[in-house]
């Protein structure tokens, strides 16, 4: 009876999850918050309000995971992670053949010593919970991973199938996201790690779970043994997280036949057995604090340090320089929902601390002036909300004009789209020869990137956005 | 409701047959038997109507009416696509996009003369999703009965040649309206810093892909030679505010002439809507480059303008 509810409540999250990532895009009218699940992941609630010293209310959600956990133990996993579901759907097409513990017992503290790392990461200001978190991961393998190519295809398939008529699936013509394969790639590696283990991720990896697992410890609704029990094993075999942690599935329940296991409320006794061996403290402590002091320290001073380029482009009211970065989970969010398409994955330009940020590509697509979306659907608060009305006054960078490239200044061309385009009145013509060649207006620049959008000169633009230092965004 | 149409369809017939009769008597040499495709030969003496009183919807109308009524153009089962301009992400009192209520007006008139389908393309140059919403012209498209097509994407436009062309020899443009049975302009009047205004023909360029091509390579002499081979039924110009200032896009100075301008030469009514402006048509560059392909009539005197 509960595994067939635990199924069919996994089944409703995980096609609510994909509902509103589908629906993380124009115009943007789920009834439901379209960042729900990141915002109700604790790992990163933790962790994004250490690493930003800022205690951003859209986090507040993850309480009630927290306090579900202490009563009711790790369900999360089993019952309402979407990466937990599409691994246990997975599993079902992989060939699994291995069931028997891994022999090296430590590594069950894997997940430990990544939670570890993470908050010390955090503590000392880096966020680096975006290359571990399940949630990020799953969100952005799927919004700049599959849907991009997949809505290609489908897009292609209702633009050429008569009975498809001309149904679009996404308001954006071609959307792509740079490097979006190798969040695809990462996603793929986690299914493809249950051909060792089944749920080898969450049994071994997960860094959630292991924080989960903390949580669980007090929990008092919990699996019981009674003395019907003839330690048949059945229960251990079939057990998906090979015994080392308990996420409520309920296939030991049904498989074992004396109806020893059972589900319900109790005081926890067997540490050990339910929380998942939490043990050897101290040597867990040593290796996440060693990981962790040196992920922050390869993030700021290590190899990847790279002085941010002069067209890092942030989004509209982003965090300034550091801030963003520490506040920033990466999930791609604002990409998936940035209506021009523009919004692009960082990969090295910033430095390894800037690495998936987003940053905004001119020649790819603008900042629409009446759009404000990525604040609206922005889970952790590295980009603050803003209304359509502050929006000339947030300002993302400032254009400007290679006279030698641009056709009106250097050929008399009539060419002036850069002006037509203009949403701020931030270009004006200076007349050359009867001919209107532009000239930005740094009062009244926002860096939008639509004069850049526009030109027509290849392939870089004659008029270019550039990253203003100076900047400090307006908030309310 | 059902009578309504068929009454107001009569009398629409009524009115067609009475402009043939008129034109029959030669009261009215400027107006061409033929249906679409009209201006291809440029008359003598064309016809400009202009219409300044009453709703916009009784505005369109009349103009409309003026050129000979809905039904010389639009038969019975015809599939019909407009272009307005929705260029912009802008509300429709800034005055940047055609307003909603002339498509809402025009969308009518042709589903009273029998359309069979009403599709409408733009490619906008902000996002089409904010463009399409804040012109208001995806609602007033849709509530008609009609459809709205962002013309973003490559496998919606088609090649063709332009033999007529000086510049421009072939262009990619929308193949929804290639396949028109009848395709209407539906331009708004504004100022334009790189051509002094934006009006019939410079809407035709939103119709073709690379619009960079004409910016770079003569954009006067490009505009032109699309017209010589994109030839709508008729245009009907949304002159009821003006964009006078800071166009094509604004935020500028409008003002309020309150005109609907239809006429089957798209260079006569620009030429007349010029002078909303303090312009003359000869001041356009590619008004002028168009007239002396012989596309329509540029010179106020070698045009009717008939105030309805």
């Amino acid at each position: 009876m509960m595994r067939h509810l635990r199924r069919l409540i996994q089944v409703a999250a995980w096609l609510l999850f994909v509902f509103l990532l589908l629906k993380t895009t124009f115009p943007l009218d789920a009834a439901l918050p379209v960042n729900l699940f990141l915002r109700m992941d604790p790992l990163l609630a933790v962790s994004t309000w250490i690493a930003s010293r800022k205690l951003e209310g859209l986090f507040l959600v993850s309480l009630i995971t927290v306090g579900a956990t202490l009563i009711l133990g790790r369900f999360f996993c089993g019952w309402i992670c979407p990466l937990g579901t599409t691994i246990d759907t997975a599993e079902k097409v992989l060939p699994l053949r291995n069931t028997a513990p891994l022999t090296h017992p430590n590594i069950s503290n894997v997940r430990f010593v990544l939670l570890g790392g993470i908050l010390l990461a955090a503590i000392s200001g880096s966020a680096i919970v975006y290359f571990f978190d399940p949630l990020v991961i799953i969100t952005r393998g799927f919004l700049l991973g599959i849907f991009a190519p997949a809505l290609r295809l489908l897009d292609f398939f209702s633009g050429h199938l008569p009975l498809l008529g001309n149904i679009r699936l996404t308001p954006i013509a071609n959307p792509s996201f740079r490097h979006g394969g190798v969040f695809m790639l990462i996603l793929l590696g986690i299914l493809l790690l249950s051909l060792i283990r089944r749920r080898f991720w969450c049994r071994y990896l997960c860094p959630l779970g292991a924080i989960l697992d903390l949580f669980a410890r007090t929990a008092v609704w919990r699996k019981t043994v009674s003395d019907r029990c003839n330690a048949c094993q059945l229960c251990h075999k079939g057990c998906r997280m090979g015994g080392v942690s308990c996420i409520h599935c309920y296939t030991c329940v049904s498989l074992c036949p004396t109806r020893a296991v059972k589900f319900k409320f109790s005081l926890p006794q067997n540490r050990v057995l339910d929380a998942g061996g939490f043990s050897r403290s101290r040597r867990i402590l040593l290796a996440g604090l060693g990981l962790g002091a040196g992920l922050a320290a390869i993030q700021k001073f290590g190899v990847g340090w790279i002085p941010p380029s002069s067209r890092l482009i942030r989004p509209p009211n982003a965090l300034p320089g550091e801030n963003f970065s520490a506040s920033c989970i990466r999930c791609g969010e604002c990409m998936k929902v940035c209506i021009t398409n523009g919004l692009q994955p960082v990969l090295l330009e910033g430095g390894l601390s800037q690495i998936w940020t987003p940053r905004l590509i001119p020649r790819k697509g603008h900042c629409e002036q009446r759009c404000n979306f990525c604040g609206r659907v922005c889970p952790s608060g590295a980009i603050n909300p803003f209304s359509i009305e502050e929006k000339p006054r947030i300002i993302l960078g400032l254009a400007r004009v290679e006279r030698k490239s641009c056709v009106a200044w250097s050929r008399g061309s009539k060419c002036y789209i850069c002006g037509e385009y203009c949403s701020y009145s931030a270009i004006n013509p200076q007349m050359q020869r009867g001919v209107p060649c532009p000239v930005v207006d740094s009062s009244r620049c926002t860096g939008c990137g639509l004069c850049e959008f526009g030109c027509p000169v290849q392939p870089d633009g004659a008029i270019r956005v550039y990253r203003n230092n100076s900047i400090v965004p307006w908030r309310s | 409701m059902e009578e309504e149409r068929i009454s107001r369809r009569e009398f629409m017939l009524n009115l067609a047959g009475m402009g043939v009769l008129l034109a029959g008597g030669s009261l009215l040499p400027a107006l061409p038997l033929a249906g679409s495709g009209a201006a291809e030969a440029a008359p003598a003496r064309s016809l400009v109507v202009v219409s300044s009183s009453g709703s916009v919807a009784e505005k369109v109308r009349k103009a409309v009416d003026g050129i000979g009524g809905l039904g010389r153009f639009v038969k019975r089962g015809a599939r019909v696509v407009l272009k307005p301009n929705v260029g912009w992400a802008r509300r429709p009192e800034e005055a940047a996009n055609t307003h909603p209520a002339v498509m809402t007006a025009l969308m009518k008139l042709c589903w009273d003369a029998g359309a069979r389908e009403i599709l409408v393309y733009e490619n906008p140059c902000d996002s089409p999703s904010f463009s399409f919403r804040e012109s208001g012209i995806q609602e007033a498209v849709e509530k008609a009965g009609g459809r709205m097509y962002a013309a973003n994407r490559r496998e919606m436009y088609q090649e063709i040649q332009i033999p007529g062309g000086r510049i421009l020899k072939s262009a990619l443009v929308i193949k929804g309206i290639l396949e028109a049975d009848v395709f209407i302009n539906v331009p708004k009047a504004k100022v334009h810093t790189a051509t002094l205004l934006t009006l019939s023909l410079k809407n035709l360029m939103g119709v073709v892909q690379d619009r960079g091509f004409f910016h770079m390579r003569g954009l006067d002499q490009c505009i032109a030679d699309l017209s010589t081979r994109i030839k709508p039924a008729f245009t009907l110009i949304d002159a009821t505010r003006i964009l006078l200032t800071r166009g094509p896009k604004g935020p500028g100075e409008t003002a309020d002439p309150g005109q609907i301008i239809a006429s089957t030469d798209s260079v006569a009514a620009d030429s007349h809507a010029a002078s909303l402006f303090g312009l003359k048509g000869e001041d356009i560059g590619h008004l002028r480059l168009a007239a002396e392909a012989g596309i329509g009539q540029v010179n106020s005197r070698r045009f009717e303008v008939r105030r309805v």
